[in-house]
């Protein structure tokens, strides 16, 4: 048969005029959620907006980033849609079966001059990054050492970093690889 | 040439015939010939020239590695390789060169393939229509055809009028199915490498999450991401997952392969033992009149070969979406916050304090499609919200995976369903919603499966009336993508899908396209 002339016969099988049914349902079988099922829409605030941006270390760029959030928030609302209580939550397929667990020996390795030169600032071997904690543009140097002193303790207090003075400017100095 | 499968080309390799290095260096310029389609983010000339060359020596001296020695393949540009810029279309990977390589891609490289290049994508893989990336947007090789213009009289302009190739593996649909790759790797978290596959008329493969090692493959969401294997027959998809499936040491959530067989696919096949599942739920609002008819016309072949073929009920498929849109902005809220500038990638030069260097490289680095999606993921994981979004979602994710659960245990052994809501859309059109509103229409029937890490796979069954490509999607249970593989080869086998046939190309190889296709099929 050809191509043409098997579509055509096909035509014919799915419609109701051959006495054939097809098992594909020839109507959408489920309407969008509407409004009204929905919980209130959320209003960002913007003492929200400061929270969000804090934590996620981006932001918003504009008003409108602020109302693409509320649609993403009222687009997820239609989960409260569905009864779900009592349901165990799910973080992963392979939840029913043994994973595999390699023993914990380092079998590579050596390669910390390959992976700071992947960084844009190194000095000797450590990444480098300003100081930390800053709470306001315009704070002095003095404040800014103080700062790193306290920095110093804590991660000495940690084992893992510290500080050093650089001729050109403070930099808190981060893991040794 | 290049339209051969990867068997016939392997035995032309084998049978010196044709050399890699020939082969390697057509396809080099077909890249160069398809640039206006944008498909690759960088070639990677020399290597590939060094590798065929050594695929050469092999051939000679009688011993190739295997079906893939020789064989031209191309990686979306979200995999790492070792002395290759890996970028995600990301200014913020902009220059990055990993250390190491994707074990994926390595197991193909240790099979003699042939890396031509890496191809383009919407940032960090977060979109359904590859027109996301720094890059630019990717053109559907059919926007190119004689057949897409005759249809289209209003495609007079090819330079406004082209269709998208969909995403977020466009990059990689459009390398195969322009016949630049005989294979191309894409990654699918909501349906990246199917969603393009259809609109692009390739094959493409989701595997069963746990089947292919992750290592190298930079995360999106952990919990769904498996890598994608892009083609233009089943049948040369089968012989890849034979290759990289299994076991690795660094990826903890690779299980073992089921009896790993000796043939890519089944010898024994007969589609009358095989029960076909139609969900009635995946005929969706907006599903178009000629998809529609597709799923008619194959799920009416299927029960004419003598499968049994019955509906059958995913009651929760509407709220999949959903699901799985709060559970990726939770995942890559978390996944971003490795972008820093301190070890590796785009540095601010604001270096005032420590958060303001972070925020600042985070604002240049990152495009709004991947800051509003952080910024969502942070809201849903806040104190105050972690149960009523993140944990309810977490809650709907079982009822979804028990939902296929119920299916394939009541005896179904492949779900039959649309892959899209219609053929490609114009990038006029596309551009006019937002990427959230696009990816919530287009991942509708493709992302359930990765909430449920079951296999999938996507076989072009014919032409739209505008003249592209419309594919159908299989679901398979999971850990079974050589059964499923299976019955998509059987099915493939029925349709009469034609090879491309790009406007304007130069006559030799039409007539090469057109003879290999006699030769290609049946």
């Amino acid at each position: 048969m050809s191509p043409g002339l098997e579509r055509e016969w096909c035509r014919c099988m799915s419609s109701s005029e051959s006495g054939y049914i097809s098992k594909v349902p020839q109507f959408p079988t489920w309407e969008p959620v509407s409004e009204k099922q929905l919980p209130p829409p959320t209003k960002v605030s913007v003492d929200l907006v400061d929270k969000l941006e804090r934590l996620a270390l981006v932001d918003f760029g504009s008003q409108e980033g602020v109302e693409c959030l509320e649609k993403a928030i009222r687009f997820a609302d239609q989960l409260h849609v569905v009864d779900t209580e009592g349901v165990e939550p799910m973080d992963s397929v392979l939840e029913d079966r043994v994973l595999y667990l390699r023993e914990d020996t380092v079998t590579e390795g050596n390669c910390a001059e390959g992976l700071l030169q992947l960084s844009r600032v190194t000095e000797e071997e450590y990444f480098v990054a300003p100081p930390g904690h800053t709470h306001s543009h315009t704070h002095t140097h003095t404040h800014t050492q103080r700062q790193n002193k306290h920095s110093l303790d804590w991660h000495r207090a940690n084992c893992m970093c510290f500080v050093m003075c650089n001729k050109r400017r403070d930099f808190l100095r981060f893991t040794k690889l | 040439m290049l339209s051969l499968s990867i068997k016939e080309v392997s035995a032309a390799l084998r049978d010196g015939k044709l050399s890699a290095t020939e082969l390697c260096r057509r396809c080099l310029q077909r890249i160069k010939k398809t640039r206006h389609l944008n498909a690759y983010i960088s070639v990677t000339e020399e290597l590939a020239m060094r590798q065929a060359q050594e695929a050469d020596h092999r051939m000679l001296r009688g011993k190739p590695l295997g079906p893939l020695d020789g064989i031209p393949f191309s990686i979306k540009d979200n995999f790492c390789t070792e002395n290759v810029e890996t970028t995600c279309a990301s200014h913020m990977l902009r220059g990055y060169v990993p250390p190491f390589t994707a074990t994926v891609v390595q197991k193909l490289m240790d099979q003699g393939a042939v890396l031509v290049g890496k191809t383009n994508l919407d940032e960090f893989a977060m979109g359904s229509g590859s027109t996301d990336g720094v890059f630019g947007p990717v053109r559907n090789p059919w926007s190119y055809t004689s057949l897409y213009r005759t249809h289209n009289p209003h495609a007079a302009d090819p330079d406004s009028d082209w269709v998208i190739t969909g995403g977020s593996s466009g990059g990689s649909a459009a390398a195969v199915a322009s016949l630049s790759s005989f294979l191309a790797l894409g990654s699918d978290t909501g349906g990246s490498t199917r969603n393009p596959g259809s609109l692009c008329g390739v094959v493409a493969l989701k595997p069963s999450y746990g089947l292919l090692s992750r290592h190298g493959l930079i995360p999106l969401v952990n919990s769904m991401d498996v890598p994608g294997i892009m083609s233009r027959s089943v049948h040369d998809t089968a012989i890849t997952l034979k290759v990289l499936q299994g076991v690795d040491e660094k990826d903890s959530t690779t299980v073992k392969v089921p009896d790993p067989p000796a043939a890519a696919l089944p010898q024994d096949f007969d589609v009358r033992d095989i029960c076909v599942g139609v969900p009635k739920e995946y005929h969706a609002p907006g599903l178009s009149a000629g998809t529609l008819r597709e799923w008619n016309r194959v799920a009416a072949m299927f029960e004419r070969a003598g499968a049994q073929v019955r509906e059958v009920s995913l009651p929760h498929t509407q709220y999949s979406i959903v699901c799985y849109h709060v559970l990726c902005c939770c995942e890559v809220a978390s996944n971003m916050a490795r972008f820093d500038g301190l070890q590796y990638g785009h540095r601010s030069a604001v270096e005032s304090s420590t958060e303001a260097l972070y925020a600042t490289t985070r604002h240049e680095g990152f495009n709004d499609v991947v800051r509003r999606r952080i910024l969502s993921g942070n809201y849903f994981l806040l104190k105050q919200n972690y149960e009523r979004y993140f944990m309810k979602a977490q809650q709907m994710r079982r009822l979804i995976a028990e939902d296929f659960r119920r299916v394939f245990s009541s005896g179904v052994d492949v779900l039959l369903t649309p892959t899209t809501l219609s053929d490609a859309q114009t990038y006029r059109d596309f551009i006019q919603e937002d990427n959230r509103t696009r990816s919530a229409q287009d991942d509708i029937f493709t992302q359930p499966v990765n909430l449920a890490g079951l296999p999938a796979v996507t076989v072009p069954t014919s032409l739209s009336s505008r003249g592209l490509p419309v594919g159908l999607q299989l679901i398979g249970r999971h850990l079974q993508d050589r059964k499923l593989l299976a019955v998509a080869h059987w099915m493939e086998q029925q349709m009469d899908f034609p090879h491309i046939h790009i406007h304007d190309e130069d006559e030799g190889d039409v007539e090469e396209t057109e003879s290999a296709r006699q030769g290609h099929e049946r």
